[in-house]
C-alpha cells in the first residue's frame, strides 16, 4: 500500500472512529465519573475479582489496602484501590537497581 | 534455573513456550521447582486449547466447524473467549478475537518464528473483520457459535490471562510471593519482595540482564500486573511494507503506529494488556482515554519521546534514548 492509499484510509478511518468514540464516550463518562471520586482505577469496568481483597460488591474505597466494586451496571464496575500494595493494585513507582523481568513487545 | 538478583532466596526460570519468553520468579527459592511444574502444566494446557497454530487445538477444531451449529467447549477455553470477548467489550472493538483471518491474511498464519521476515508484496484489502458482536457465546453452558468464515485469534489477550491465572495459583499453592511473564505481560502475586517487583520496561521484551534497545525505565508494582505492547516487535515486511501484529479491527490492517510502545499498569495483568492493545490503536486519543480509566501508563511515541499518564512515574534521566 503506498502513502496516498494510507492517507485515504486514515480518512475513512477517522470518520469511522470518530462515530465510534461517540458511542464510546457514553460509557468513558460513567466510568470517569467514580474514578473522580478520589480513588484511583486500575482495573477496566468490568473486571473479574482476582483477590481475595477484592470485594465484589457495590460501595466505595475505604480501608488501606481493600478494593471495592463501585456502581455496577450490567456486570461492569470500576475497581478502586489504594496504593499501600496490599490491595489488589498498586500503582508503580520509580525504582531503581536489577529488575526482575522486563516487560516490552514480544 | 537460576539465583536472580540480589535476594538470595528469590529465584527465577525462564523458557520459551506459546511461541514467547517465559518468566517464573519466585521470592522463596525453595518453591521455585513447584511454581515452574505448575506453570508449564497451565501453558501446555493453555497452548492446547488456545493456539491457533496447531492443528490438535481446540480453537482449530473450532474455526474447521465456523459456520455450523453451537460447539461445546471446554472450561479454560470457555474462560479464554469470554477474556476476549470482554477485552472488545470494553474496548469498543479496539481489541476484537475475531481478526484471526485478517491476521492469516497479512502473513502471520503460523508460529511467528516461522514467519519469513521479508517475502513479496502482498494485496492488502481493507476490510472490517467480522467483529465480536457475530460470535455467539453462552459462558455458563460454554456453548459457541461461529458464523461461517470467522476464525478467532485470542493472542491479544491469552498470555496476559494465563499470566494472572498461573500467578495466582502458585501463589496460592506456595504462599509466597511470584512474578510470572509471559512474553513481557507480568503477573505478580503473592506477598512481593522488599521494595517491591522492578520491571523494566522497553521496546521489546528480553532478558534482565541484558541492555534494552530504545527508551527504558524501571518501575516497581507490588501487585496486579504490567503489560506493554509494542508495534517494534514481531513485524515483518512484505514488499514495501512493514507489516506488525497489532490489527486495527475497522481495516484489517496494522494499526497506524502512533505509539511504538504502550506500557499499562492495572489490577490484572490482562487489564494492563487490554488497555495497552487499545492504546496502540486508538493512537491520538489513547493517552486521554487512559487518563479517563485512571490507568497508569507509559507512552513512547515514534520519535522515542516518552508520555507518562495516569500516575505512571515521571521519567528523568533515568530513561534510556
Amino acid at each position: 500500500m503506498d502513502a496516498n492509499s494510507r492517507a485515504a484510509l486514515s480518512a475513512v478511518v477517522a470518520r469511522r472512529r470518530g462515530r465510534a468514540r461517540l458511542r464510546a464516550a457514553t460509557v468513558a463518562l460513567g466510568a470517569a465519573s467514580l474514578v473522580a471520586a478520589g480513588a484511583v482505577a486500575y482495573t477496566l469496568p468490568g473486571g473479574t475479582a482476582h483477590t481475595a481483597t477484592t470485594t465484589a460488591a457495590a460501595g466505595t474505597a475505604t480501608a488501606a489496602g481493600t478494593a471495592t466494586v463501585h456502581a455496577t451496571s450490567g456486570g461492569s464496575g470500576v475497581v478502586a484501590a489504594t496504593s499501600s500494595g496490599t490491595g489488589s493494585a498498586s500503582a508503580p513507582t520509580a525504582a531503581t537497581g536489577t529488575s526482575h523481568a522486563t516487560s516490552g513487545g514480544s | 534455573m537460576t539465583a536472580a538478583g540480589a535476594e538470595a532466596r528469590e529465584a527465577s526460570a525462564s523458557w520459551q513456550a506459546l511461541g514467547t519468553g517465559v518468566q517464573v520468579t519466585v521470592t522463596d527459592g525453595g518453591q521455585l521447582a513447584l511454581a515452574r511444574e505448575m506453570l508449564e502444566a497451565d501453558l501446555g494446557a493453555v497452548d492446547l486449547a488456545c493456539s491457533r497454530f496447531r492443528p490438535d487445538s481446540e480453537i482449530v477444531a473450532l474455526d474447521r466447524a465456523a459456520g455450523a451449529g453451537p460447539a461445546e467447549v471446554s472450561p479454560l477455553l470457555a474462560e479464554a473467549i469470554a477474556v476476549a470477548l470482554r477485552a472488545a467489550r470494553l474496548t469498543d472493538g479496539d481489541v476484537d478475537p475475531t481478526v484471526g483471518a485478517a491476521m492469516n491474511a497479512i502473513g502471520y498464519d503460523r508460529d511467528f518464528a516461522l514467519v519469513p521476515r521479508e517475502g513479496p508484496p502482498v494485496k492488502l484489502t481493507v476490510r472490517t473483520i467480522p467483529g465480536w458482536r457475530q460470535v455467539e457465546f453462552d459462558e455458563q453452558a460454554r456453548l459457541l457459535r461461529l458464523p461461517p468464515g470467522v476464525r478467532l485469534d485470542l493472542g491479544a489477550t491469552a498470555k496476559a490471562w494465563a499470566a494472572d491465572r498461573a500467578a495466582a495459583r502458585i501463589a496460592a499453592a506456595t504462599g509466597g510471593g511470584v512474578l510470572v511473564s509471559l512474553g513481557g505481560d507480568v503477573a505478580v502475586s503473592g506477598p512481593p519482595p522488599d521494595g517491591g517487583w522492578r520491571i523494566r520496561v522497553q521496546d521489546i521484551s528480553g532478558r534482565p540482564e541484558d541492555p534494552p534497545t530504545g527508551p527504558s525505565a524501571v518501575v516497581a508494582i507490588r501487585a496486579g500486573g504490567l503489560a506493554t505492547s509494542s508495534t517494534a516487535s514481531r513485524r515483518w515486511r512484505r514488499g514495501g511494507d512493514v507489516l506488525h501484529h497489532i490489527l486495527d479491527p475497522r481495516t484489517g490492517l496494522p494499526a497506524a503506529v502512533v505509539w511504538r510502545t504502550v506500557s499499562v499498569a492495572a489490577a490484572t495483568c490482562t487489564d494492563a494488556n487490554i488497555a495497552s492493545t487499545a492504546a496502540i490503536i486508538r493512537g491520538r486519543a489513547a493517552p486521554a482515554w487512559l487518563t479517563e480509566l485512571a490507568l497508569p501508563a507509559r507512552l513512547v511515541d515514534e520519535a522515542a519521546r516518552v508520555h507518562t499518564v495516569g500516575g505512571w512515574p515521571a521519567e528523568t534521566s533515568g530513561g534510556t534514548p
